[in-house]
């Protein structure tokens, strides 16, 4: 039982991870590589803070929540300014900038080793302990996430989101700051990634800089576009799919050491087949690889 | 020089080509005048720099007595400028209902910060950009397509979309890039009926037009333009007897 909710938190996490990026590339057609060092951002600023400064959960939240935005801010900023081609290279710079400041910074971070004994979220005096209860954290924090989502997609300001997607310079000529749009749902996307970072902090209460790499944000990315990018459901079908499936493998009775290689085998295989047969996704419609 | 709008000696350089050779012209308020010339003339250029598209080499634009060159092409757009484009754009993957209120300025819901405080106002105003944009819609007759895929509509079809976006815009500059081009003769009525009514609700439009027989007598004023800049302007009948024009047509 604690194993099946164990596997309902995870998927909840990539819900929210794939679901803000959904924001950014799925809607807006920009894809950043850098939403695993978000999702790190916000995970070692609750972190750390819990375990320095001793403050209550829902006070890291909120922080970890502004600084993931003003690190969105900053990356986006000044790239998105000028032209696609540099916010990539941005966002993939701050991917790999992130990961070594929070495996080298040992004073700060513990580099490698990671923070151990991260205290359990304790919400109004809500001891936030058992399995069901982190559950049930999921279950909230999930819902609030996919509002937020569909109240924003589901908005003029979502429609011009995929106005932008499907032609800037038409965006431009209706009077859309097209720039404007980018930099904001960019830093939208950055500040939710928090609400997964803060989860899995004190779920795990243990994080290391292995959880925010490259290699996550292309999982993240695989979900979304598995899933369905520019649908409000894709990522949540997306993440239920690939998170259950290794997990599936594994209780077919695959011994660990084949089921880690056979893991990234099927991710890599799930792309391919997603891009040849159903570019718009499990259930999508919005093609982000086309650009 | 009190004129709506002006643009002087505007220049643009593509590599060595001079799309634009100090080229300038004036507009007043309401009038329909037509942007014509041969291939490779510069008129879209016109437009693109015009609407903040293309940044000019050198020159300036002013609207009103409010310069247009060096500001963002949104905020021109905003200033009260609506185009269509030669080759055409569309959101082809939302509806055609989609399309128009995609067009509507200055929408609170358009903004993040309003998207939570004024939920309620977003709410109401979107409701009547709804019925706004389905009175649009029937207005160019293409109501019945409210629900269809931009994508799904006739060429001609789309072309009335994209006046009607401008319509909903309610930009009193329209600039429209060769709105004939590629249109049914049935359907060339129909845009050239609803060009009328626009220009009777007051509009200033400059259309870049090829096919002068159907458009000619519509235009207040024609300028022609050849190789960057304007060689001459006048009343249709003086234009289409111009040598210069029936040379540059014939050549
Ligand atoms: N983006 C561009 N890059 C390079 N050359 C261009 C560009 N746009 C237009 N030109 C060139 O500028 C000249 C004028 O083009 P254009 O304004 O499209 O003419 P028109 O609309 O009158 O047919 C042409 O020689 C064209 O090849
Ligand atoms: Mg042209």
């Amino acid at each position: 039982m604690d194993y099946l909710i164990h596997i309902l938190i995870l998927i909840g996490i990539y819900v929210m991870l794939s679901s803000s990026l959904n924001l950014v590339a799925g809607y807006t057609g920009m894809l950043s590589i850098a939403h695993a060092a978000f999702y790190g951002v916000g995970a070692y600023t609750v972190a750390l803070m819990s375990l320095n400064l001793h403050t209550p959960f829902l006070v890291n939240l909120v922080c970890a929540i502004i600084i993931c935005g003003i690190f969105g801010a900053v990356v986006g900023i000044p790239s998105l300014r000028i032209k696609d081609d540099y916010f990539i290279i941005a966002a993939f710079a701050f991917q790999i900038i992130a990961f070594s400041v929070m495996n080298n910074w040992v004073s700060f971070t513990k580099g490698p080793m990671g923070l151990p004994g991260i205290p359990q979220p304790n919400l109004f005096g809500w001891k936030i302990s058992s399995y069901p209860d982190f559950l049930l954290l999921t279950v909230i924090m999930c819902v609030v996430c996919l509002l937020i989502c569909w109240r924003i997609t589901h908005s003029p300001y979502g429609r011009v989101l995929q106005a932008i997607r499907e032609d800037e310079t038409f965006a431009l000529s209706l009077g859309k700051n097209v720039a404007g749009y980018k930099i904001s749902v960019f830093v939208l996307g950055a500040m939710l990634t928090a609400l997964p970072g803060a989860l899995y902090t004190t779920y795990i209460s243990y994080i290391d800089p292995s959880s925010f790499t490259v290699d996550e944000s292309i999982f993240i990315i695989s979900i979304m576009i598995i899933g369905g990018a520019g649908r409000l459901w894709g990522p949540v079908l997306g993440a239920v799919v690939l998170v259950m499936l290794p997990e599936l493998l594994r209780f077919v009775g695959m011994p660990n050491s084949i089921a880690a290689n056979m893991r990234q085998i099927f991710y890599g295989g799930a792309l391919v087949v997603c891009m040849l047969w159903r570019p718009q996704g499990l259930v999508g419609k919005a093609d982000v690889l086309r650009k | 020089m009190n004129k709506w709008l002006t643009v002087e000696k505007l220049s643009k350089n593509f590599g060595g080509v001079k799309a634009l050779d100090e080229f300038s012209c004036h507009f007043e308020q309401g009038e329909v005048v037509g942007l014509i010339g041969p291939n490779g003339a510069g008129k879209t250029t016109f437009f693109n720099v015009l609407g903040g598209m293309l940044e000019a080499d050198s020159g300036s634009a002013q609207l009103n007595k409010k310069k247009l060159t060096s500001i963002p092409a949104h905020r021109i757009a905003n200033m009260g400028i609506a185009r269509t484009f030669q080759k055409l754009r569309l959101i082809r993957q939302v509806s055609v209902l989609e399309n128009v209120m995609l067009s509507f300025r200055n929408q609170s819901g358009e903004n993040l910060v309003s998207l939570v405080i004024r939920w309620s106002k977003v709410r109401t105003q979107e409701s009547e950009n709804y019925d706004k944009a389905l009175t649009i819609l029937k207005r160019v007759g293409l109501q019945e397509k409210a629900g269809d895929l931009a994508d799904t509509l006739s060429y001609g079809q789309q072309k009335l979309l994209t006046l009607a976006c401008c319509i909903a815009s309610d930009a009193d500059l329209l600039l429209l890039d060769e709105p004939l081009a590629g249109v049914s003769p049935s359907m060339i009525e129909i845009v050239l009926e609803k060009l009328r009514e626009l220009k009777n609700e007051g509009k200033t439009i400059v259309v870049i037009e090829h096919n002068l027989e159907a458009i000619m007598d519509d235009f207040d004023r024609v300028i022609f333009m050849d190789s960057g800049r304007k060689i001459c302007e006048g009343k249709p009948d003086e234009i289409r007897n111009d040598p210069r024009v029936i040379e540059a047509y014939l050549k």
